[in-house]
């Protein structure tokens, strides 16, 4: 409860900063949304029409108002509200940071369960490596890859999922989630936690006693690693949020991602503020999650949290 | 521990896949729009489209943001636009008009009365009734209300417009309080594409920015912008429907290399292409390729109120450091053939053999070090840091560089490279600058009441002032030609603009897509196209 409490401030603290923050950028709302091209007189009707003639403090106590009804103004660049404008692009990047941290988790736990078991032999190199691989590269590179072999080649999912209708949801996650799975580092993250539960006394004991080698693996090492595994799936949750922009692009999906880039590309400030605001709101609750789950890997935090109130 | 850690991550997925089918059920795309499990995929030349409905799939670069057409920057801001509205006139590929929702017109009283005769029947989408003269009245009338925030009063020269008449249903008349010879080609643009009253009038002004209704070829048909567009063949259209498209899709696409893979894979039916190697790929591959000349002109610019370009002799030898054919040899992004003007030649009232570029490195030295510079001056050249503004900047300071300037190339956000070079502080900027179709714009951007501001030249001539002005009065087109070809060869006399080159788009298509049709306001229609 304390912590929902405390995203009230933060989120405030979130709107007040990116209010100042993006007007402080060189460069001008009605300059950049109209272009090179654009004459004064329509620059001067663009900034009159859209409020960016009154001073910056006018314009914050205006947003601040609005906000407390609900309101997050109107978008510079859409002519529309924001929370609208953010609300059709927020289910695409919400279906692909679920499907991506969920399928990813799975698939990266495993690996990294199997390469810490196997340690110093031949799964072990190959899923590190394969980790590695996947770390080091780029993400659009990644994508473009899955795109040439299972698009082109293969001809298994389309090249643009939201081109093609009529298609299984499957085929139209199936590039951006592999991405995602290819690129995460979680296998690492697993591996080693788990190394280093498996150092430990109790597993010793457990192996003297005759335990069975998945047994002590996947219950007692996977159960006592789970603490980093779910830090690292919150953070990354959180991260996929705003950090979906190089998916969207390459996939050719419409997300919150590229909506804020585009946004701050042509200075669209009230929908900069809006879905900041919006992402904010998400990593807030990505964090929660997070606490929530870790308190239940581990009852000791829940204690210890109790205890702090 | 081995419970609960089952439970935590049970937990974890649990909240995900919940928040996930709250979000997306039902939506195959998370668009917003139901799939169609009915709609033929594409699949280019072998289309399961063949069978039944002809779909026609596109695709946009840009993000789509709005509708209302008062607020549009171009005609294809929209990708569908162009295919659901139309004007009074349509504009040729020879600049010529021809009618459209105007069936004929006649000008009167020294040219100070135009008289529109609407085309009787045409049907606006949707229901919303006959399209008469109140609709025509209600479209430019509404550009001057503050409530629209239109962009184009100054295009459409609404402050000359003295009044709208409209006598009848099928006569709207234009009285004018002084001559405009481009009154015609105005009515022509997207800047005068005209809406439904009802339309505003039943469902509210906003609804224009939110449910297009026009009276054209394709009826908007749902999708959102920046997403997904579609539109359905409009059986009610009054033209000559000579295509067998009967549904266009428009999806937006930003990534190149996904675009092509789209293409190359059948997924689109076409494309706009900017990469000359690429486009020359599909034209070696058999592919139609129709170029498209935008209105766009590659320049270098300088500020002449700044140093070191406030000496005519120093701009001089930066008109004598660039070589244009180094530029179109080695930019493979739109670049098309060295122009005679800073207008582009798709542009009315351009001058497309004045300027003839003479490449003297030596020459520019020699300039140099007569204005003072023995070893060169220092300049900053500014760039937009995207894929059009930072390829010809690089080529620019290489240019430069060889002919006795020390470039510091700034290549910079877009909004930051336009900020710097409009408040007047870049000695000198490279741009792929955008005329209108009628060149007033970009001329008249030079004069002394623009600087500072839209001049970013600094230009402060008062033989150029006069000849634009007596231009932008001109009572024949004639005149208005005289003077604003002499204006543009003042200009390019003060040496402030070097004009590089035209930029063109290649439309490529599958090769089962037949009938395009060019169109002079340079709008993408499929009215006339058949698949298969």
């Amino acid at each position: 409860m304390s912590r929902l409490l405390l995203a009230v401030p933060a989120m405030l603290g979130v709107f007040v900063v990116v209010f100042f923050v993006i007007r402080m950028l060189p460069g001008d709302s009605a300059e950049a949304m109209l272009g090179a091209s654009a004459t004064d007189a329509q620059i001067e009707t663009y900034r009159a029409a859209h409020g960016l003639d009154k001073p910056a403090p006018v314009q914050f106590w205006i947003a601040l108002k609005n906000l407390f009804r609900g309101d997050l103004g109107d978008s510079l660049s859409h002519y529309r509200p924001v929370l609208s404008v953010v609300l059709e692009r927020l289910p695409s990047t919400i279906e692909l940071a679920a499907y991506g941290i969920v399928l990813g988790s799975v698939f990266a736990v495993i690996l990294g369960v199997v390469a810490a078991s196997f340690r110093g032999r031949w799964p072990d190199l190959i899923i590190t490596a394969y980790s590695t691989f996947g770390m080091s590269l780029p993400t659009f590179y990644i994508g473009l890859w899955i795109l040439m072999v299972f698009a082109v080649k293969l001809d298994v999912i389309p090249v643009s999922a939201s081109a093609v209708e009529g298609l299984p949801r499957w085929k139209t996650l199936f590039g951006p989630v592999l991405t995602i799975v290819v690129g995460g580092s979680l296998v690492r993250t697993t591996r080693s936690a788990i190394l280093e539960i498996l150092e430990e006394d109790f597993i010793r004991t457990a192996r003297a006693k005759g335990v069975p080698k998945a047994l002590i693996l996947f219950r007692h090492a996977l159960g006592n690693a789970l603490i980093p595994i779910i830090t690292m799936v919150g953070y990354g949750l959180a991260v996929s949020f705003g950090g979906a922009i190089v998916l969207e692009t390459v996939f050719g999906r419409s997300g919150v991602g590229k909506l804020l880039i585009d946004a701050i590309t042509v200075r669209d400030y009230p929908l900069v503020q809006g879905t900041t605001f919006v992402i904010a709101l998400f990593m807030i609750v990505a964090n929660l999650l997070t606490d929530v789950a870790a308190g239940f890997a581990d009852p000791r935090i829940r204690v210890a949290g109790a205890g702090e109130l | 521990m081995k419970k609960t850690g089952i439970l935590a991550l049970c937990l974890a997925a649990a909240l995900c896949l919940g928040a996930l089918s709250a979000c997306s059920s039902g939506n195959t795309q998370g668009d917003g729009a139901p799939p169609s499990a009915s709609s033929p995929a594409p699949s280019g030349a072998d289309s399961p489209a063949a069978d039944s409905a002809k779909v026609y799939y596109m695709t946009t670069n840009f993000e789509e943001s709005w509708w209302d057409p008062a607020l549009f920057m171009q005609i294809n801001d929209v990708s569908l636009a162009p295919m659901i509205y139309e004007t009074l006139v349509e504009l040729q590929t020879d600049g010529t008009v021809a009618p459209q929702l105007a069936e004929s017109w006649d000008i009167s009283d020294g040219g100070l009365t135009y008289t529109f005769n609407l085309r009787k029947g045409v049907q606006w989408h949707k229901g919303y009734g006959e399209f008469t003269s109140a609709d025509v009245k209600f479209t430019l009338e509404r550009q001057t209300d503050p409530a629209v925030a239109s962009v184009n009063a100054d295009n459409l020269n609404i402050a000359n417009i003295a009044a709208i008449e409209c006598p009848d249903e099928y006569t709207v008349v234009f009285k004018l309080k002084a001559a405009d010879v481009d009154l015609l080609t105005r009515m022509s643009l997207y800047y005068s594409i005209i809406v439904c009253k009802a339309h505003s009038d039943k469902d509210g002004v906003a609804s224009i920015n939110s449910d297009p209704i026009g009276t054209g070829p394709f009826v908007y048909d749902g999708g959102t912008l920046g997403i997904k567009t579609e539109a359905v063949r409009n059986t009610e259209w009054w033209g000559d429907f000579t295509g067998n498209v009967d549904r266009v899709v428009s999806t937006f696409m930003s990534d190149t290399n996904t675009i092509y893979m789209a293409f190359d894979k059948g997924e689109l039916h076409s494309t706009g292409l900017y990469d000359k190697d690429k486009i020359k790929e599909y034209e070696d591959k058999g592919y139609p390729v129709v170029n498209v000349p935008l209105l766009q002109l590659l320049y270098v610019g300088v500020n002449m109120q700044l140093e070191p370009f406030d000496n005519p002799v120093v701009r001089e030898a930066f008109f004598n450091a660039i070589d244009v054919q180094y530029f179109l040899d080695n930019l493979y992004y739109g670049t098309e053939s060295a122009v005679g003007s800073y207008v582009p030649p798709s542009s009315k009232y351009a001058l497309t053999d004045y300027f003839k570029f003479n490449y003297d490195p030596e020459r520019s030295k020699q300039l140099l070090a007569e204005a003072g510079y023995p070893d060169g001056v220092e300049v900053t050249l500014w760039g937009a840091s995207d894929a059009l503004g930072q390829p010809p900047a690089i080529l620019t300071q290489d240019q430069l560089g060889k002919a006795g300037f020390k470039v510091n190339l700034q290549c910079v956000d877009f909004g930051v490279f336009i900020d710097q070079v409009r408040n007047g502080t870049a000695q000198m900027w490279v741009l792929y600058n955008t005329t209108g179709a009628i060149a007033d714009d970009t001329i008249n951007r030079y004069t002394s009441k623009s600087y500072p501001g839209s001049n970013w030249c600094g230009v402060t001539d008062a033989e150029y002032d006069a000849l634009v002005e007596a231009g932008l009065n001109a009572k024949t087109e004639q005149e208005k030609y005289d003077s604003f070809y002499a204006a543009q060869r003042r200009l390019m006399d003060l040496q402030v603009i070097y004009p590089i080159s035209t930029f063109s788009v290649g439309e490529v298509m599958q090769k089962n897509v037949s009938g395009y049709k060019s169109y002079g306001d340079l709008g993408f229609r499929l009215q006339t196209v058949t698949i298969g």
